[in-house]
């Protein structure tokens, strides 16, 4: 059993028939994806907009929570794209645009901890550097380096 | 109500200070007061919320008490009177040498100094009850502690008492005293007969007690508390008056009434058809019948909303 056109309009919703009636689907009629004014014809009723006269702001012609569940059902008769834009994410969307908090992310750890690797990496280097750094400070002991280097043990 | 709260802003309240603090107060007020020479030693007041009745306490007058501290420690008295407010008690024979104002004094008194009976505190007490044996012989128990279980109705205070146990022997009981004095029957009382005489019993809910034509007579049916209607001063008290509007706002309502109604049109055949090619493309890819019938319930709801804008196009189509 397939439904045609004709036959499927005749299930929408009335709830959507007659959000539809007040704001045409989206290719037939367009809105702001941002809040606007009121005067803006392209206004979106899930946004608060602004009155330019007076500088106040109107509340959302549609709550969060209407809106949700308008999108909800929308959803259901795979018409969620007909709707004007949304201020919220739903569902898969949702769930992959996770605004994280940056401690669950990655843990922030006592200073000391964050300096560690730094700490030990710099202390790795100036002991292999030693003989430099003390060459530098101390010239005779090039003297003692190259005694040192002719002493060394080698296998022939 | 007294709105005068400057009064009692700036009087110390004792009861509700700590209790050191409290005993020293009321010492001080009492040397205030009392002349010094007919100051007797006071014991200290218990606050209001913690004091107890004697029955509460398990004491009453005409019990026997066994005195565990003082002059006359190691003797058995009776008691004349429990007072509350110290936790304390009167006994027979505990007095004190006391001077006395003359404005106090008693018949055949002739001297301001007199034994006085003493309050002794409830603590240096202890309830003591007279057992006699098959000889006679008499003897006393003295209880060291007490506890109060369950209630009877006793006929000499007239009054539910409960029963009186020496602690850890639920065999002993010590049977509160007689009253010291017994009630007596005045010329205006009302004989125990008569108020227990039952003269009228409701016998069944369906028919009324009195007659209908009854009622006018027992009860005012002119009464202003039956008025349905409220008097002009009542409903103006009632309702708030009406504020008057401020220029702005009548600015604002001028040009809500000069804006043009909102007027809904029918969804066009192109958006009904692109709706609905929409919608069968999603249903008919569905497969599981749970959910087809859900869609067929959900498309059968109905919002009160939707009538109202339905109304609306119709007479947007009838004034074209």
């Amino acid at each position: 059993m397939s439904l045609t056109a004709k036959e499927a309009f005749a299930k929408l919703p009335q709830k959507l028939h007659n959000f539809f009636i007040k704001y045409p689907p989206r290719p037939f009629a367009q809105y702001s994806e941002k809040p606007s004014t009121i005067v803006d014809p392209n206004l979106n009723p899930f946004y608060p907009n602004k009155n330019p006269e007076t500088g106040r702001w109107h509340g959302a012609k549609y709550s969060l929570r209407r809106s949700s569940d308008l999108y909800k059902m929308a959803r259901k008769f795979g018409i969620q794209d007909l709707l004007p834009p949304l201020p919220k994410k739903f569902y898969e969307e949702k769930y992959f645009n996770k605004n994280w908090m940056r401690g669950v992310l990655t843990q922030k750890k006592r200073k000391w901890e964050r300096d560690f690797p730094e700490k030990l990496e710099a202390r790795e280097q100036a002991i292999a550097k030693m003989d430099e750094t003390i060459a530098a400070a101390r010239p005779r002991y090039k003297k003692q380096l190259e005694k040192k280097q002719q002493r060394e043990k080698t296998w022939f | 109500m007294s709105w005068n709260t400057a009064k009692k802003r700036f009087q110390r309240d004792i009861e509700s200070l700590p209790t050191r603090l409290r005993e020293y107060y009321q010492r001080e007020l009492n040397a205030r007061y009392t002349l010094p020479t007919f100051e007797g030693a006071q014991l200290p007041t218990i606050p209001a919320p913690k004091r107890k009745t004697n029955v509460q306490k398990g004491i009453a007058p005409g019990d026997l008490v066994y005195i565990t501290e003082g002059e006359k420690k190691g003797t058995v008295t009776s008691v004349f009177h429990y007072n509350p407010s110290n936790d304390a008690v009167l006994v027979a024979n505990v007095t004190e040498k006391r001077i006395t104002p003359k404005t106090t004094w008693v018949d055949n008194q002739n001297s301001h100094y007199v034994d006085y009976p003493k309050y002794i505190p409830h603590s240096s007490v202890k309830l003591a009850g007279k057992d006699r044996d098959d000889s006679g012989k008499v003897s006393y128990v003295v209880a060291d502690e007490i506890v109060l279980k369950d209630k009877y109705y006793d006929d000499r205070y007239r009054s539910w008492l409960p029963r009186r146990f020496v602690k850890h022997h639920d065999t002993i009981e010590i049977p509160w005293p007689n009253p010291p004095t017994a009630f007596e029957d005045d010329s205006l009382s009302t004989p125990e007969l008569a108020v227990l005489e039952k003269t009228y019993e409701l016998q069944t809910i369906a028919k009324p007690p009195f007659p209908k034509a009854a009622l006018d007579q027992l009860r005012n049916p002119y009464s202003r508390h039956k008025k349905r209607v409220l008097s002009e001063l009542q409903a103006r008290r009632l309702n708030s008056p009406e504020m008057p509007l401020s220029t702005e706002q009548k600015i604002y309502l001028a040009k809500q009434a000069n804006k043009p109604k909102k007027v809904y049109t029918n969804l066009s055949e192109e958006i009904k058809d692109f709706i609905g090619d929409k919608i069968a493309q999603h249903v008919n890819s569905i497969k599981e019948p749970a959910m087809l019938a859900h869609l067929e319930a959900l498309s059968k709801s109905t919002i009160p909303d939707f009538k109202k804008t339905m109304e609306n196009i119709k007479e947007n189509e009838k004034t074209q």
